[in-house]
């Protein structure tokens, strides 16, 4: 079974609101200080994926990204968690990309990296923690033309050229049988919280070396990467602004004050 | 020709989910401001005709009803089969759909067939007088950035936020036609399978259903101290919930976390008690409409949100709180 994970660098998305700038150029999120992270969702897959390992040592977890340079510091967090085979995708012709193009170059990549090992399994985090678009697993999946399983937190043994998938739902979950290979989305729940990466599994990874693919690379339409062929045009973007009139209740002690609010919140029919 | 718009309704057959009246009310604006537009419903499920008067009273022109026993809140495929087949065959301007599990799957692959893009999540609409003037305005970054987008394509697709848009007060006189799908949904694809489903206990209300949540984060100590968020809770007819601190330390279960990981809410009250509103969990409930935070920190980031806050510390505040709405409520 060959897993492919696909993971995203975002800067740190717990930036606090006070810090928290955006570029009115280009649109994007001012980076300043923050650290760059691996996308919360997506470390989360990689943790699902390397759980499947852990029971099926036949296993192959590698990892996909589509970034800057940078982005390899991703990879290299996932191979510390476990990950095997390590793949960026990098080229200035991808930096201004949309969901949709940028699912066209994924796609591609898979395309390629299936060609030496063949891929079962593609895992994306549920949304990116910065967009929050949640649209490239569904994308993959329609790219590749392949089955797709949606919000899954864990990857379930099933019989040959088949998979399963537990899905959490309200006051439950449902087991979910897919054919192989397909696409799933990962979300959380009590059994995937990911792994810490190992030191000297994250040294061991950077010193290997990291393929990276640029469009000429891959079998890619270069028409796809023109700003033509968008889907999407983020047309404004500002910083929310909260009205952060907090009003706070008075009172001589804690008890008095707990009284006073119950008579605030009445007065304010909020009970 | 007219211009249709397409708004999904996924039902059980004795549920009618409050999402669906949601989207209607989304398209129903929108159809408004373009006008010589017509809302269509698109009701999915199995025995579910008889909620197509509900949705025509919500404002609904017209209820296509796609009946079969394979349609259940688990089939993705063949909703997003029958979808496409709708799309290609009459042109509509846009599909409008909640962003649930359905909603969130179906959008961005319907798109992908239909040429154009998707958006999810959406707060608002600016509808302008035509399908190429839309601007969907959605949350980003957690809920710190708002992102106005436009969809470059022959279709609007676009998902709703639960409680973004609220349903238009039924109206039994307004009129609409329903028609019966004739989509064979047998014969489409449907390559995933449940094979079982399990149920635990449940406790209490949904918190996308609740109007009052108390939540409890770190400051809480102890998973024996949410009995105190329980009884309030029970008290004010709402849900209990909890931060990310709170889940990991399994003091609530998962499906009671609210925040980027969790939940996404928008209750009447949310109640933060010992929650210091990290980036992530404010996140989750930035469409509260009121939030009131109990904490010992003034400089806490949740009293930047809150719109009444207490500084204390909740084991002192709280039963005093509790024992005052008891009374309130004794006392009507």
């Amino acid at each position: 079974m060959h897993i492919v994970v696909c993971v995203k660098q975002i800067i740190n998305p717990d930036t606090p609101a006070h810090l928290f700038q955006l570029d009115p150029q280009t649109k994007k999120q001012i980076r300043g200080s923050q650290p760059l992270v691996i996308s919360i969702f997506d470390e989360i897959a990689v943790e699902v994926a390397l759980q499947f390992r852990d029971k099926d040592k036949s296993a192959t977890v590698s990892a996909l990204s589509l970034g800057e340079t940078e982005a390899g510091e991703t990879l290299h967090h996932a191979q510390g968690m476990g990950a095997g085979p390590a793949f960026l995708l990098s080229d200035p012709a991808f930096a201004d990309l949309d969901a949709f193009g940028r699912a066209h170059v994924l796609a591609a990549a898979l395309r390629k990296i299936g060609e030496t090992t063949p891929v079962d399994l593609v895992l994306c985090g549920q949304q990116a923690g910065d967009v929050e678009l949640g649209v490239t697993g569904p994308y993959l999946a329609e790219a590749l033309g392949w089955p797709m399983v949606a919000l899954a937190s864990n990857i379930v043994p099933a019989s040959e050229g088949r998979i399963r998938f537990t899905r959490p739902r309200e006051g439950g979950y449902a087991v979910l049988e897919a054919p192989l290979p397909c696409v799933a989305t990962i979300t959380n729940d009590q059994s995937n919280v990911p792994r810490y990466p190992s030191i000297l599994g994250i040294r061991k990874a950077m010193k290997t070396q990291l393929p990276v693919w640029a469009a000429a690379d891959l079998s890619l339409d270069r028409n796809l990467l023109a700003p033509e062929a968008a889907r999407l045009n983020l047309t404004a973007i500002e910083t929310a602004r909260r009205e952060s009139h907090c009003e706070f209740i008075p009172g001589q002690s804690a008890k008095e004050k707990g009284e006073h609010l119950a008579q605030r919140m009445r007065e304010l029919k909020l009970i | 020709m007219v211009t249709d718009i397409l708004a999904f309704c996924a039902a059980a057959e004795h549920e009618l989910p409050r999402s669906a009246l949601e989207v209607l009310a989304c398209a129903r604006q929108v159809a408004d401001a373009w006008g010589e537009a017509r809302v269509r419903a698109v009701l999915f499920g199995n025995n579910v005709a008889s909620h197509a008067q509900t949705l025509i009273a919500h404002g609904a022109d017209q209820v296509l009803t796609v009946n079969h026993p394979r349609l259940t809140s688990q089939a993705a495929e063949p909703m997003l089969g029958v979808l496409e087949q709708l799309a290609r065959a009459e042109r509509p301007a846009a599909v409008l759909l909640p962003n649930d599990l359905l909603g969130g799957e179906i959008t961005p692959r319907l798109a992908w067939r239909l040429d154009s893009g998707a958006v999810t999540d959406c707060i608002g609409v600016e509808p302008g007088r035509s399908p190429d003037e839309v601007r969907w305005v959605r949350p980003t970054h957690g809920g710190k950035a708002v992102a106005r987008m436009t969809i470059i394509g022959p279709i609007q697709i676009a998902t709703v936020r639960s409680r973004a848009f609220e349903p238009r007060p039924a109206d039994p006189a307004r009129a609409g036609e329903v028609v019966a799908s004739a989509i064979d949904v047998k014969a489409l694809p449907n390559n995933v399978t449940v094979v079982d489903e399990v149920t635990h206990e449940s406790e209490g209300i949904p918190l996308e259903q609740a109007q009052i949540i108390v939540s409890g984060g770190r400051g809480m100590g102890d998973a024996k101290e949410f009995v105190h968020l329980r009884k309030l809770a029970d008290l004010l007819g709402g849900a209990v919930a909890g931060s990310r601190a709170a889940a990991d330390a399994g003091w609530v279960s998962h499906d009671q976390l609210v925040g980027q990981t969790g939940k996404i809410v928008a209750p009447k009250v949310y109640l933060a008690v010992g929650i210091s509103g990290a980036p992530q969990h404010m996140s989750g409930i930035i469409s509260a409409k009121s939030i009131v935070a109990i904490n010992t920190d003034e400089e806490a980031p949740i009293f930047k949100a809150a719109h009444l806050g207490v500084v204390g510390d909740w084991r002192e505040v709280l039963p005093a709180f509790t024992a005052a709405c008891e009374q309130l409520r004794g006392g009507g």
